[in-house]
C-alpha cells in the first residue's frame, strides 16, 4: 500500500514526459522569440514615447534627467506648433514631394527591376551594379555639384529640384528591392500566362504585380520613408521658407542662442511622424494580406 | 474734310503722345517695381515685427523678401545661393566672419553708402554705438553693414544660493569663483546640484574666449596666444571645475541650451551668460526678487593686465550679389530704427542703438539693463583673424571641448598642442 502510494506521489510530482516537452517548448519560445520581441518593442516604443511625454512636459522639465512621466502634462508645445506661421504649408510641400517621390520612382522601378529580372540582356549585372552608384556616394558630397547642376536649369527653390533629387535617390533602391521580389515569381506562372495570350504588359500587370506586391509595398514605404525624412538636400538647394519640408522646419526650431524648448521639438516631431506613423500601419496589414493570400494560393 | 483728316490727325498725335507719357510712366512704374531686396536673418527672433511693413509703407517701390537662416549654416548657403544667383542682398552674420568673407569677395564694401545714411539719416546714425561699425568692418576699417545687435558675456550667479553658503559677491577673481563653485556643489539637505554649468560640445567657443581675455590673454594677429601662463591658468579654470565637480559630470555632452537650462532650472548656482538669456531668466525668477544677480567676468588673482569684457555682434551684412546699394541703404536705416531695434532688444538681443538703452519700455521690460549698462559701455569686440577666422575658431572648439572632458590632462601641453594647431590654422 505504502509502495503503492508512494508510487501514486510520485508519479503526480513527477511531470508527464509530454508536459515537460511543452514547458521546455514554452521556455525556448520565451528566449528566442519572446525576450527578443519584448526588448525590439521597447527598443521602437521607448524614444517614441519619451518624445510623446517630453512633448507634454514643460521646457525646463525635459533637462531634468530624473523625471519620465510630466509633472502636470501641457498640450500647450502642440499648440505652439500648429500656430506656427507656415506649419500647414510645410505639411502640404513634405506630403507634395513624398507623394512624387513615390509613385515616379515605383513607376520607374518596376518597368527597371522587371526588364532586370526577366531579360537577358548584355552587362546587366554590372548595370544593376551601376544603379546603386547614387545611394553609394555620401549625400554631402553631391551638394555643391546638384546645386551648379540645378542652378543651370534654373531650378534652385522650386518644387522641381525636390522631386528631381529624391526621385534620384529613390530608384535605386527600390528597383533593387523589387528585382528580387520579381526574380522570385516562378518563370512558369508567366510562361502559362504567355500561352494564354498575355503580352508583357499584361504578364507583368495581371501576373507579376500581383505576386510580387508585397515587395511594392515594401519599396514604396522605403520611398515614402526617404521623401518625408529627407533632409541635406531640402536644406542645400531650397531657402525660401514656403518651400521647406517638415524635416527642414524641425531643424530650423533649434536655436543655440536661446533655451531650447524642447517640448516644441518633440510636439513637432510627434506631428510629423505621426502620418507616417499611420502610412506605415496601414501598408503592413496590405503586405501581411498579401503573403498570406500568395502563401493560400 | 480736310477738317476731318486734320481732326483724325490730332486724335491719333495725341493718342499718340498719351501713348508714350503713359507707356513712359508705365515703364518708369514697371522699372520702380523692379526694386527688390532679399534679406536673409539669422534667427526669427530678429525679424522686426511689423515684417517691413513700415518699410514698404515708405518706400512702396521696394520689393523686401526675407528669410530666416541660420546664422550656423548661413556662410554655406551663402556662398551655394551665390553660385546659383539666389543670394540675398542683405545677410546675418557672426561679427567673426566678415573679414574673411570680404577677402573671398562675398560681402560688398558700402562705406559710400554708410556715410550717405550719415548724411541722410543723421539722426539714426548718431544713435548707433561704435560696436555698431566696429562689428561690421574689417581690419582696414571698410564697411560691410551695420551690427545691430551685440552681446556679451557675465558671470551670473544665484545669491541666495550664495547667501545661504555664507560666500560674499561680487567674486570678481576666477580663485574666488572656483572656491564658490564647490562650495554651492554640496546641497546641505542632499540631493544633485552644482555649483558651475558648462558646455563642453557643440557650440563655438564664444563663451571660453570672452574669460581668456578677461583674464588677461592676448589675440596676436587673430591667433589667441594659449601657450602661455594666462592660457594654462584659463585651461586650468575649467578642468578644476569638472575635476572638483562643480560642474555636471555629464557637462561633455551637454550643448548651450542644456548648459542653460541648469541653471534657469535651479540646478546650477553660476554660469557665464549671454544678456538675451536674462529674458528667459527673469520669467522663471524676477530679477526685482534679488535672488540672482550678475558681474564682468573675473579676472586672474593678482592681474596685472587690464580686464578687458569683449562682445560679439550680428551684422547685417550687404553682398556682393546687391545691385541696389540705395535700397540696400534704406533697408539698413529701417532696421537700425529705435521702434524696430528695441522690440528685438526687448525680446532677444541686445541693441547697439544707444537710444534704446534710455526708452522707457526697454527699461521697463528689463530691470537689469540699467545694472549692465556700466559693463557693456565699453565692450570690445572679440578679435578674430583677418582670414582663417572659421579654421581658428574650429581649433578652439575643439580644446574647449579637449579642457573640459580632460579634466586630468596636463594643462601645459593641452595649451603648447592648441597653440600649435592655431598657428598652423593660421598658416603660421
Amino acid at each position: 500500500m505504502n509502495r503503492q502510494m508512494t508510487r501514486t506521489e510520485e508519479s503526480t510530482l513527477r511531470p508527464e514526459p509530454g508536459i515537460l516537452q511543452d514547458w521546455l517548448g514554452r521556455y525556448r519560445r520565451f528566449f528566442l522569440i519572446g525576450l527578443p520581441l519584448a526588448f525590439l518593442i521597447i527598443w521602437t516604443m521607448v524614444p517614441i514615447l519619451w518624445a510623446f511625454l517630453a512633448s507634454l512636459k514643460n521646457p525646463l522639465e525635459i533637462y531634468e534627467s530624473s523625471t519620465f512621466f510630466p509633472r502636470s502634462p501641457s498640450l500647450a508645445a502642440y499648440q505652439t506648433v500648429l500656430a506656427i506661421d507656415g506649419f500647414g504649408k510645410w505639411i502640404f510641400n513634405s506630403v507634395l514631394v513624398t507623394a512624387v517621390a513615390t509613385i515616379v520612382p515605383l513607376i520607374l522601378s518596376i518597368l527597371a527591376a522587371y526588364g532586370f529580372a526577366r531579360y537577358l540582356f548584355a552587362f546587366r549585372h554590372v548595370l544593376l551594379l551601376l544603379y546603386l552608384i547614387p545611394r553609394i556616394i555620401p549625400r554631402v558630397s553631391l551638394i555643391v555639384p546638384l546645386n551648379d547642376l540645378m542652378t543651370d536649369l534654373g531650378l534652385i527653390n522650386t518644387y522641381w529640384v525636390l522631386y528631381l533629387t529624391y526621385i534620384a535617390s529613390a530608384v535605386p533602391l527600390s528597383t533593387w528591392i523589387l528585382v528580387g521580389f520579381f526574380r522570385a515569381v516562378p518563370r512558369e506562372i508567366e510562361e502559362s500566362a504567355t500561352i494564354d495570350g498575355a503580352n508583357m504588359w499584361n504578364r507583368l500587370r495581371h501576373v507579376i504585380l500581383p505576386i510580387a506586391w508585397p515587395g511594392v509595398v515594401t519599396a514604396a514605404v522605403l520611398c515614402i520613408r526617404e521623401g518625408w525624412n529627407e533632409f541635406a538636400f531640402v536644406l542645400a538647394l531650397v531657402t525660401e521658407t514656403g518651400m521647406r519640408t517638415l524635416p527642414y522646419a524641425l531643424y530650423m526650431l533649434k536655436d543655440s542662442m536661446g533655451v531650447q524648448n524642447y517640448a516644441v521639438y518633440n510636439a513637432f516631431t510627434i506631428l510629423t511622424v505621426l502620418p507616417l506613423l499611420i502610412v506605415y500601419l496601414l501598408l503592413e496589414r496590405r503586405v501581411v494580406e498579401s503573403i498570406v493570400s500568395g502563401a493560400v494560393k | 474734310m480736310s477738317f476731318s483728316i486734320k481732326s483724325t490727325q490730332r486724335v491719333v498725335g495725341a493718342a499718340l503722345v498719351s501713348a508714350m507719357v503713359f507707356g513712359a510712366v508705365s515703364f518708369e512704374a514697371a522699372l520702380a517695381a523692379d526694386r527688390n531686396l532679399k534679406v536673409w536673418f539669422g534667427r526669427e527672433n530678429f525679424i522686426p515685427d511689423d515684417r517691413f511693413a513700415t518699410f514698404n509703407a515708405e518706400y512702396p517701390d521696394i520689393n523686401v523678401e526675407f528669410e530666416v537662416i541660420r546664422l550656423e549654416d548661413v556662410i554655406t548657403q551663402l556662398i551655394l545661393a551665390l553660385r546659383s544667383g539666389t543670394a540675398p542682398d542683405i545677410v546675418q552674420i557672426h561679427t567673426r566672419d566678415v573679414a574673411q568673407l570680404a577677402q573671398g569677395g562675398v560681402v560688398k564694401n558700402v562705406s559710400h553708402m554708410i556715410e550717405e545714411m550719415k548724411q541722410r539719416f543723421p539722426v539714426t546714425y548718431e544713435q548707433l554705438a561704435p560696436l555698431a561699425w566696429e562689428g561690421a568692418s574689417d581690419f582696414d576699417g571698410n564697411l560691410y553693414g551695420i551690427a545691430l545687435y551685440a552681446q556679451s558675456i557675465y558671470l551670473t550667479y544665484r545669491t541666495d544660493w550664495l547667501d545661504e553658503a555664507g560666500i560674499e559677491y561680487p567674486l570678481e577673481t576666477t580663485d574666488r569663483v572656483l572656491e564658490a563653485a564647490k562650495a554651492l556643489t554640496t546641497l546641505p539637505e542632499g540631493g544633485e546640484r552644482f555649483g558651475f554649468s558648462l558646455l563642453g560640445c557643440c557650440n563655438s567657443p564664444t563663451w571660453e574666449m570672452p574669460l581668456f581675455l578677461a583674464m588677461g590673454g592676448e589675440v596676436i594677429n587673430g591667433v589667441p596666444q594659449v601657450d602661455t601662463e594666462i592660457g594654462i591658468a584659463w585651461i586650468e579654470f575649467y578642468q578644476e571645475l569638472m575635476r572638483s565637480q562643480a560642474a555636471h559630470p555629464d557637462t561633455p555632452s551637454w550643448d548651450s541650451g542644456q548648459m542653460r537650462a541648469a541653471f534657469i532650472g535651479e540646478r546650477a548656482g553660476m554660469m557665464n551668460m549671454g544678456e538675451h538669456i536674462y529674458v528667459e531668466l527673469h520669467k522663471q525668477v524676477p530679477y526685482e526678487e534679488g535672488r540672482w544677480t550678475f558681474e564682468r567676468l573675473p579676472t586672474r588673482p593678482g592681474q596685472t593686465e587690464p580686464h578687458v569684457q569683449s562682445g560679439f555682434a550680428f551684422p547685417f551684412i550687404v553682398t556682393t550679389a546687391n545691385e541696389d546699394e540705395e535700397a540696400a541703404m534704406l533697408a539698413l536705416e529701417y532696421l537700425s530704427r529705435p521702434a524696430f531695434a528695441k522690440q528685438v532688444a526687448i525680446r532677444y538681443q541686445p541693441t547697439t542703438n544707444t537710444a534704446v538703452s534710455e526708452d522707457a519700455e526697454y527699461l521697463a521690460a528689463k530691470p537689469w539693463a540699467t545694472d549692465i549698462s556700466p559693463l557693456s559701455s565699453n565692450l570690445i569686440s572679440l578679435p578674430t583673424h583677418p582670414t582663417k577666422a572659421i579654421q581658428i575658431y574650429d581649433v578652439l572648439q575643439e580644446l574647449r571641448d579637449l579642457m573640459v572632458s580632460s579634466p586630468n590632462s596636463d594643462a601645459a601641453e593641452m595649451a603648447a598642442n592648441a597653440q600649435e594647431a592655431l598657428n598652423a590654422a593660421a598658416g603660421l
